[in-house]
C-alpha cells in the first residue's frame, strides 16, 4: 500500500544533489521544530551576518565558503563549497545529505519515510563531525585528556525528547499521520552557549586571602579555551566587582580574555588576578561575558559572588 | 687537205715543259731585272719585291721538279722523262759533226748536215746545258737562302746566268722565229709535228729508208733580222738611260770585278770609309756564311772583352750579324741598341741611384783622344774612379778615389751623404751643432757667386774659431763652462747658479727669468750684455716686505724659495704653533680667518697677529641655544657634518634608533620650528607621540570620515606588526605577523584582503580619472582621499572598506 503511494509519488528533487539541493525550507515541511532551532543559530546566519560580509569584505574571499556555505558531502574530504542559496549558510543539506541519503544519528522513528535514509550515529554523536569546520577548537577539545571531556553536540547540542516532524501542509499531514510516528530522543539544532548543564559548572570562581592582597582564581572547565574560535575578534570580559557592607557595587577590575593574544584561560586550566582588598568589601562578585558580535552588548556567561573570607 | 701528223712529244712531256717553262720564263725575267737594276743602280722594281718573287718561284720550281723525280720512280706514264733525258746523253761522232755543219750550212748551203734522230744534236746540247744550268741555279739558289753571305755562291748563281740567257735566247728564236723550226713549235702544244717536218729535220726517226733528206735549219734571213732587232732595243734602251751613264755604270761595276751586282746594299759609313773594309772577302767568306772572327779582326776590344767575358759583349756567344746586320745603307743605325730597354747591370759597370736618372751621352759622349772629336763610345771606357766622370770640388781633399767614403750615388746633397762628422772627421757634432747648415762652418772658399769649392779641412776647432764673445769679457772662464753644444740659452746653459756658486739658484729662484735679477741695461738689450757680477744676496735686495712690519722674523722663517704661498709656507700653523690648524680647519681659505681688508686686497695685507682661538670667533650657533654643551662633543674639527660627526644618535641621545628609524633622514624627525631652526630636543620618543594620525586611524578617526575602530586599537602595540629591525617590511613578513598571533589560515586570508583592497582602491581610481566632472578640484579630493585610504590600509581594515565603498 505505502509502496503504491509513495512509488508514485517520488520526492526526488530532495535527493539529486546533481540538480538541486533540498532547501531548508522544504526541509521545513515536516521538520518545523528543528528547522526553527537552525534559523535562531549561528549556522543559519554563517554568510548573511553583516560580520561575515564584512570579513570578507563583501564576499570576496572563496578560502572562506568552504565552511561558511558548505556542499553537502559527508565524506572524510575536503569541504567544498556551494554555489547555489548561500543565503542559508551551513544548511541542513550540509550535514544530513550524502549520496542521494538523508543521513542522521537516529533510527527511523516511523513506519514510512519519504526519502531515503540512512544511519551513521558514531558520526554524528562525534567532535570530530563539528571538528571539519572548528578546527582550532577541535584541536582544543582533542588535547585535553579529562574523564569529564564532553563532546561538542553533547554542550553545544542538548538533548530533548519529541517527535522528528510535525506537519504543516495537508500532503505532509497526510504523511506525517500515516507514517505513525513516534517520541524520540534527539539534539535539538540551537548550536549556542548553555548556561545549564545537566552534569557539570563551566566555570568555579574562588578567593585566596594573602595578607593585604586577594587572589581571585577562575577556574574553566570547558574542553577548549575561554575564549574559543578561530576567526573574528571573540573577546571574553571578566569583571572583577566589590560588593560593599551597603550592597553598593564598585568595579575593581576589567579583564579582557583574547585568545590571540595569549590572554585566554586555556581548556580545564585557571586564571588568577590579584588586587588589594577593598574597603568595607563584603563579598567579590564575578562576571563573565562575551561582547556579541558587532556591537558593544554584553552577553553574560557566568556570575558568582564568593564572601571575602 | 689536213697535213699528216705525228707525235713527237707525249702529253707527260709537253705539260712538263708548260710548267717548267712559265716558271724558268719568271725567274729569268726577274733575276735579270735584279742583276739590271743593280748595275744601273735603280729601283724602278722594289727590289724586295722582287727578290721575294725570284726566290719564291726558285722554291716552287726546284719543288716541282723534286716532286716530278719522285713521282716518275712510281707512275710508269712520267718514264718518258727519263727516256726524253736519257737520249741526250747519247752522243755518236756525227753528233758533233752536226753541231759544226749545221752553222756552216747556214751560209754555205754546200755543207751537208749529218741526219739525226728525234732530237738533233743541237737540241740534246741544250738540254744538256739546261739541266746543267738547273743543278747550278737551284743549289747556289738554295745555298743563297740558307747560308747568308757566302759570296761565292752568289758569284756562281751570277755567272750562271750568262750561259742560261745564250741558250734561252737560242731556244726561243728557234723555237719562235726562224721559219724552218718553228713548225715544230706545235708538237710543244699538241704532241704533234707536221709528218713533212718531222721526216725533214729527224730523218733518222721518221724516214729511216732515206736518212739524207733534210731541209734547210737555219733562215740566214731570220738571223739577220733578229740581230738588227736585238742590236735596236739594245740602242733605244742605251739611248734611253744615256750613254755617259751606261758607260760610267759599266766602268764602274767592271773596275770593282762586278761588285755591285752582287751587292745587296750600301755599307754603313764607318765601313764604307774603311780601306780595310774595301773587298767583299774582308768580311765574307765564299762559301761559308759571313764569319763572326771576320769582324773581331777590325773590332779587337769587342774580341778582348769577349775574351775576358766581361762586359754586355762578354756575356754574348751569338754571331756579331745575330745584332748587326749590314748592307742597311750609309747612315743606317747597325748598333740596334734601344737605350731605353737596355739592362745596364748586363754590363761591367751597375747604375744605381741618381746614375739610372741619366741620359746614356751623358757618360757615353766622350772626346776622342786624338782628334778630340765627342764620340760615342760605349766599350772600353773607364769607370773605376768617380772623377773619371765628375770634377773634384774639394780643393784640400787629396785623396780623389774616395769620394764614395762620403757620396752615394743617390745623390750630392747633405741627405744622401754617407759622411758622419762625429766618426769621419775629427770635430764631433753635438747639440746644436747638428742642425746647423753646413754652409755655417764651411764656407765657400771664394765669395764670387757660382763658387763650388768649398773649404772642408783645417778650419779650426774653439768656439772663437766661429763664434764672438757677447759678453764683451765679463766673463774670464771659457765658453764651455756655462755653454753647451744644445744651445745658448736656458735651458741648455750650464748649471752655473749651482750648489758650488756663490749664489745658489733655488726653488722659484730656478723658475724665474734671468732679466729679474740680472736687469737688462736697456729695453731691447740682450741679457747677454746684462750685469752678472757684483750683484746683492739679502732678499730685500730684489723683494717688497708686503706684510708691512707685522712680523718680525726674517722673511725664510715663513717662506722657502719655492713659492710665496700656499703649499710652500713653512708650517706656522703646526702643532707646536699657537693655533695648530686641524681638520677641516687645515683645508679652509686662509682669508676665511685672516679677512681681507678690502675686495681686491692681497692676503699678506690681513691681519695675522692678535686673532682669538674660540669657536664662536668664527662660527655662528645654528642651534640657537638648544645644545648648551660645548661644540666639542659632538663636532669635530674634520668637518660638521656626517661622518665627521662626534655624535652618535644611539649614544648620546636618550632615544636609540632602531634599524627602521635609522634609514630615514634626519629631517623626517628633526623639522624646523617657525624660525627655521631644526628641533633637536626636546622630542617625544613613542610611536604614537610622532605617528598621531595611524593612531587616529586605528580609533577609527580620519580627515575624510570616521568609523568603528579597530578591534586591534589599544590593544596591539606597533610592534606587534611592524618589526622594527627591518628597513622594509615585505607582505609576507606582514602576513606572518598575522599568524604569530590568529591561525594558519590568516596567512592567506592578509593577501585576500591585501589583492582585494588594492582592487577596490584600483577601482576607486578608475572612477576618478574617469569623472565627467571637469571639476579639477573634486578630482584632487579623490585623488587625495585614495592616499589617505592607502596610508590607513591594515590600520583600521573596516574603516578603509567603509571609505572605499563611500567612493564608489
Amino acid at each position: 500500500m505505502s509502496g503504491l503511494i509513495f512509488g508514485c509519488m517520488k520526492f526526488d528533487r530532495l535527493t539529486n544533489i546533481n540538480m538541486v539541493f533540498p532547501r531548508a525550507e522544504f526541509c521545513k515541511e515536516c521538520h518545523i521544530d528543528i528547522y526553527n532551532e537552525w534559523a535562531e543559530s549561528l549556522h543559519a546566519k554563517a554568510y548573511t551576518s553583516s560580520t561575515y560580509r564584512q570579513a570578507t569584505n563583501d564576499y570576496q574571499f572563496p578560502s572562506c565558503l568552504a565552511c561558511h556555505v558548505p556542499e553537502p558531502r559527508i565524506s572524510d574530504g575536503p569541504l567544498k563549497s556551494r554555489e547555489i542559496f548561500r543565503e542559508e549558510g551551513v544548511t541542513c543539506s550540509s550535514c544530513h545529505l550524502e549520496e542521494s541519503k538523508m543521513v542522521g544519528p537516529i533510527e527511523p522513528t516511523s513506519k514510512l519515510a519519504p526519502h531515503p535514509m540512512s544511519v551513521q550515529e558514531d558520526r554524528y554523536r562525534n567532535s570530530k563531525f563539528c571538528g571539519r569546520c572548528h578546527e582550532g577548537t577541535f584541536k582544543e577539545w582533542k588535547q585535553v585528556i579529562s574523564k569529564e571531556k564532553h563532546t561538542c553536540q553533547e554542550c553545544h547540542m542538548p538533548l530533548v525528547k519529541r517527535k522528528l516532524t510535525q506537519a504543516t501542509h495537508l500532503l505532509s499531514k497526510i504523511i506525517v499521520t500515516v507514517s505513525m510516528e513516534k517520541e524520540a530522543l534527539q539534539k535539538k539544532h540551537t548550536f549556542g552557549v548553555h548556561k545549564k548543564l545537566p552534569d557539570m559548572e563551566a566555570f568555579a570562581m574562588n578567593l585566596k586571602k594573602d595578607g593585604e592582597q586577594i587572589e581571585l582564581i577562575l577556574k574553566n572547565h570547558l574542553p577548549h579555551s575561554l575564549p574559543t574560535g578561530d576567526f573574528g575578534f571573540r573577546i571574553v570580559i571578566v569583571d572583577i566587582l566589590s560588593v560593599q557592607e551597603n550592597d553598593i557595587i564598585i568595579p575593581i577590575k576589567s579583564v579582557e580574555l583574547i585568545k590571540e593574544i595569549n590572554t585566554a584561560i586555556p581548556a580545564k586550566a585557571t586564571a588568577s588576578w590579584k588586587f588589594p582588598v577593598p574597603d568595607n568589601a563584603k563579598a567579590i562578585r564575578c562576571i563573565v561575558s562575551r561582547l556579541s558580535k558587532g556591537s558593544e552588548k554584553r552577553e553574560n556567561l557566568y556570575q558568582k559572588e564568593v564572601s571575602i573570607p | 687537205m689536213k697535213a699528216a701528223l705525228v707525235r713527237r712529244f707525249t702529253k707527260i712531256e709537253v705539260v712538263y715543259h708548260a710548267i717548267q717553262l712559265i716558271l724558268y720564263l719568271i725567274l729569268f725575267v726577274s733575276g735579270g731585272l735584279l742583276l739590271l737594276q743593280r748595275i744601273f743602280e735603280t729601283e724602278k722594281i722594289d727590289f724586295t719585291t722582287l727578290s721575294n718573287i725570284h726566290r719564291l718561284t726558285g722554291i716552287v720550281l726546284i719543288a716541282f721538279i723534286l716532286q716530278t723525280i719522285l713521282i716518275s720512280i712510281f707512275a710508269t706514264s712520267f718514264r718518258p722523262l727519263w727516256k726524253t733525258l736519257l737520249e741526250a746523253f747519247k752522243w755518236k761522232p756525227e753528233d758533233f759533226v752536226w753541231l759544226v755543219n749545221v752553222g756552216l750550212h747556214t751560209f754555205v748551203p754546200k755543207v751537208t748536215i749529218p741526219p739525226s734522230g728525234r732530237f738533233n744534236p743541237g737540241q740534246k746540247l741544250h738540254l744538256l746545258v739546261i739541266l746543267f744550268v738547273l743543278l747550278i741555279f737551284s743549289s747556289t739558289g738554295i745555298v743563297i737562302i740558307l747560308i747568308p753571305g757566302a759570296i761565292g755562291v752568289w758569284i756562281a748563281h751570277v755567272v750562271c746566268f750568262v750561259p742560261a740567257l745564250m741558250f734561252l735566247g737560242l731556244h726561243l728564236f728557234l723555237s719562235l722565229v726562224n721559219p724552218p723550226t718553228s713548225k715544230a713549235l706545235k708538237g710543244m702544244i699538241t704532241g704533234y709535228v707536221p709528218l713533212d717536218y718531222a721526216r725533214e729535220h729527224h730523218s733518222l726517226w721518221q724516214n729511216g729508208e732515206n736518212p739524207n733528206i733534210h731541209a734547210n735549219h737555219v733562215s740566214l734571213s731570220a738571223i739577220i733580222l733578229t740581230t738588227f732587232g736585238v742590236v735596236a732595243v739594245l740602242i733605244s734602251c742605251v739611248w734611253y738611260i744615256g750613254f755617259g751613264q751606261v758607260k760610267s755604270q759599266i766602268g764602274k761595276v767592271a773596275g770593282n770585278y762586278g761588285r755591285e751586282v752582287i751587292l745587296p746594299g750600301m755599307l754603313v759609313s764607318g765601313h764604307a770609309e774603311e780601306p780595310k773594309a774595301k773587298h767583299c772577302t774582308a768580311c765574307h767568306n765564299f762559301f761559308n756564311s759571313q764569319p763572326s772572327d771576320k769582324c773581331l779582326k777590325c773590332h779587337e776590344e769587342i774580341q778582348t772583352v769577349m775574351d775576358n767575358q766581361h762586359g754586355y759583349h762578354g756575356t754574348l756567344n751569338g754571331k756579331c750579324r745575330t745584332c748587326h746586320s749590314e748592307h742597311k745603307g750609309l747612315t743606317a743605325n747597325i748598333f740596334s741598341l734601344d737605350s731605353k730597354a737596355f739592362n745596364h747591370e748586363n754590363t761591367r759597370y751597375s747604375l744605381l741611384g741618381k746614375h739610372r736618372d741619366l741620359d746614356c751621352a751623358k757618360c757615353h759622349s766622350v772626346p776622342d783622344k786624338k782628334t778630340k772629336r765627342v764620340k760615342t763610345k760605349y766599350i772600353g771606357l773607364e769607370f773605376e774612379t768617380c772623377i773619371q766622370c765628375h770634377d773634384n770640388p774639394h780643393p784640400n781633399i787629396k785623396d780623389k778615389n774616395d769620394c764614395l767614403s762620403c757620396h752615394t750615388m743617390r745623390g750630392w746633397s747633405k741627405d744622401k751623404l754617407v759622411f758622419d762628422h762625429n766618426q769621419d772627421s775629427q770635430y764631433k757634432l753635438e747639440g746644436q751643432h747638428i742642425e746647423v747648415s753646413c754652409r755655417k762652418c764651411h764656407p765657400y772658399s771664394s765669395k764670387e757667386k757660382g763658387a763650388t769649392m768649398v773649404k772642408l779641412i783645417n778650419i779650426g776647432s774653439e768656439c772663437v774659431d766661429c763664434h764672438d764673445d757677447i759678453h764683451k769679457g765679463q766673463f774670464k772662464k771659457t765658453c764651455k763652462s756655462c755653454h753647451l753644444e744644445d744651445g745658448w740659452k736656458a735651458p741648455w746653459l750650464a748649471e752655473f747658479h749651482g750648489a758650488d756658486s756663490t749664489y745658489p739658484l733655488k726653488g722659484a729662484h730656478g723658475k724665474v727669468k734671468c732679466s729679474d735679477c740680472h736687469k737688462l741695461p736697456g729695453k731691447d738689450a740682450k741679457l747677454a750684455n746684462a750685469k752678472f757680477l757684483g750683484l746683492s744676496h739679502e732678499c730685500s735686495s730684489c723683494h717688497e716686505d708686503p706684510h708691512e712690519g707685522q712680523f718680525k722674523k726674517n722673511c725664510q722663517s715663513c717662506h722657502v724659495e719655492d713659492s710665496w704661498k700656499g703649499p710652500w709656507l713653512v708650517e706656522f700653523h703646526g702643532a707646536d704653533s699657537s693655533y695648530p690648524l686641524k681638520g677641516a680647519h687645515d683645508k679652509v681659505k686662509c682669508v676665511d680667518c685672516h679677512k681681507l681688508s678690502g675686495k681686491d686686497a692681497k692676503l699678506a695685507n690681513a691681519k695675522f697677529s692678535g686673532l682669538s682661538h674660540k669657536c664662536s670667533s668664527c662660527h655662528d650657533d645654528p642651534h640657537k641655544g638648544q645644545i648648551t654643551h660645548s661644540c666639542r662633543i659632538c663636532h669635530q674639527a674634520q668637518g660638521w657634518k656626517d661622518k665627521d660627526l662626534l655624535f652618535v644618535h644611539n649614544q648620546h641621545s636618550s632615544y636609540k634608533l632602531d634599524n627602521l628609524h635609522i634609514i630615514i633622514s634626519c629631517s623626517l624627525c628633526h623639522l624646523p620650528d617657525e624660525a627655521k631652526v631644526v628641533q633637536y630636543r626636546p622630542l617625544p620618543q613613542k610611536c604614537d607621540q610622532c605617528h598621531t594620525d595611524i593612531i587616529d586611524f586605528m580609533n577609527g578617526k580620519s580627515s575624510i570620515g570616521n568609523a568603528a575602530p579597530d578591534p586591534h586599537a589599544g590593544r596591539v602595540a606597533c610592534i606587534d606588526c611592524h618589526t622594527v629591525d627591518l628597513a622594509k617590511q615585505h607582505p609576507y613578513q606582514y602576513a606572518r605577523k598575522c599568524v604569530s598571533c590568529h591561525n594558519l589560515r590568516y596567512y592567506d586570508l592578509y593577501f585576500d584582503w591585501e589583492k582585494s583592497m588594492g582592487r577596490g582602491i584600483e577601482i576607486a581610481l578608475k572612477i576618478t580619472t574617469t569623472l565627467n566632472n571637469n571639476d579639477d578640484n573634486e578630482k584632487e579630493n579623490l585623488a587625495n582621499k585614495i592616499k589617505i585610504i592607502r596610508k590607513i590600509g591594515f590600520h583600521n581594515i573596516q574603516m578603509s572598506r567603509k571609505l572605499i565603498d563611500e567612493i564608489r
